[in-house]
């Protein structure tokens, strides 16, 4: 798996987002070596995301291109595209084209959905799968069910949680209110079941943010949940790789002709051996999911929030044992 | 135990700057950003660090050292020199004579 962003640009401003919104494209040969790195490397899925993907001006271009090479594409996209993206992905087929909608204002009900989010689900249905990036512990997500269950889309709905960036200044979803955020899932999913809708859990999620009581309607993803903070890849639009967008800040690295994705992650996970003992809680050492390799600490990146620092100084005083007995 | 508490006269001991500590239930862990390296503290090591941070002048903090530790004067000493000095030699503090 690796993520291709092909530019930061997007037309809505989340306050959780990673991307600085500007005016940065991928241009067309780095588009093409990192399918050649894809290539190399064994993976048959494009993941294309942003900024939003669909302003791309060769947006079209790069998926023709990729379907071309025989890839499939998973594209990213908050469903505010423009009109020419919107009947490009009409006409490809269902097969090869898979697009997660992340509906970025979260609607407190499947009737305060925005038009043109209704439009969108109306003529990609099946190719489209609804989701929320969760950046608050006020959610709501009924909506997605009905949004699965009214338009007909894929029988999923993705769900991602709000990490900080390493060096800070996003907004994010704190570690405490992931238990606040896993009653909901838990709630959401027992609904979901029935409808045959699973969750597609993005990374992040870890078990002690969910009621052990809801482990089995989660189903068996809930095995895997807390192992999934591992280097996703991001490709940035210069070609740049960093190990997820949160980590960006702590390393980058060229996409060199020789590299294949497991070569990158290595590189990576090597670079982050010192930072992984952290973890999201005090409480992680102790903890028995850990214990028993279900969990290996949560997101990286909101573990490292947890790390303070201050400047202090300590004077030990030339004549510390006598002054200690006078002292006491 | 070695004996520190000759070792450190005039000594004054300042966190590296890309040193940061995150607190655990058993302990503080730190993180060196520039070489790249962790280190685990337990107890009463921790104490120490974390009595450190907070601005404690030395002969508060061996005086409480002997407390969490259970440990008399010259104990304590050897226990926080010895820290200080260990800290210092692995570059988790900077020391200046
Ligand atoms: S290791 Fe930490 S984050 Fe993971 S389940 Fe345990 S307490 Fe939760
Ligand atoms: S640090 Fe780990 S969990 Fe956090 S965003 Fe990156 S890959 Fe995901």
């Amino acid at each position: 798996m690796a993520n291709i962003s092909i530019t930061t640009k997007c037309n809505k401003k989340c306050r959780y987002c990673f991307a600085s919104n500007s005016d940065n494209f991928m241009e067309g040969q780095t588009f093409e070596q990192t399918l050649d790195f894809l290539e190399r490397s064994g993976i048959k899925e494009v993941r294309i995301l942003g900024g939003e993907p669909t302003l791309h001006p060769g947006f079209s271009v790069f998926v023709r291109a990729a379907l071309n090479r025989g890839f499939g594409i998973l594209l990213f996209s908050n469903g505010y595209m423009p009109e020419s993206a919107l009947c490009f992905l009409e006409e490809l087929p269902a097969e090869k084209v898979k697009i997660l909608v992340n509906v970025v204002t979260n609607p407190e009900s499947f009737d305060g959905l925005d038009k043109r989010l209704v439009s969108l689900f109306q003529r990609l249905n099946t190719k489209t799968i609804p989701g929320l990036n969760i950046d608050t512990p006020s959610i709501q997500l009924d909506f997605l069910l009905d949004i699965v269950l009214g338009f007909n889309t894929m029988r999923k709905v993705r769900l991602g949680l709000a990490h900080p960036k390493a060096e800070g200044g996003n907004h994010f979803l704190h570690p405490r209110y992931y238990p606040a955020v896993g009653r909901k899932i838990a709630e959401f999913s027992s609904k979901a079941r029935p409808y045959g809708v699973g969750i597609l859990f993005d990374c992040g999620f870890v078990p002690c943010m969910f009621p052990e009581s809801s482990f089995s309607s989660i189903g068996p993803e809930m095995a895997e949940l807390g192992k999934r903070c591992n280097p996703i890849l991001d490709i940035l639009p210069d070609g740049q790789v960093a190990s997820c967008f949160p980590l960006a800040s702590l390393q980058q690295e060229m996409l060199r002709e020789d590299l294949t994705d497991t070569e990158l992650r290595n590189v990576f996970s090597k670079k982050q051996e010192t930072f992984r003992s952290m973890m999201l809680y005090k409480k992680c050492s102790n903890c028995t999911y850990r214990q028993h390799g279900h969990c290996t600490g949560g997101c990286l990146s909101a573990s490292m929030q947890r790390q303070r620092f201050s400047k202090f100084t300590l004077t030990v005083p030339d004549c510390q044992g006598t002054l200690l007995s006078h002292f006491f | 135990m070695l004996n520190h508490s000759r070792q450190n006269r005039n000594a004054s001991y300042s966190c590296h700057p890309k040193v940061r500590w995150v607190v655990e239930i058993d302990g503080v862990l730190l993180i060196h950003h520039e070489l790249e390296k962790k280190k685990k503290l337990g107890y009463p090591e921790a104490a120490v660090w974390d009595l450190a941070t907070q601005g404690f002048a030395y002969a508060r903090m061996v005086d409480l050292i002997t407390r969490i530790a259970s440990v008399g004067f010259r104990e304590a000493e050897n226990i926080v020199n010895g820290c200080l000095e260990s800290l210092a030699e692995q570059g988790f503090l900077q020391k200046t004579e």
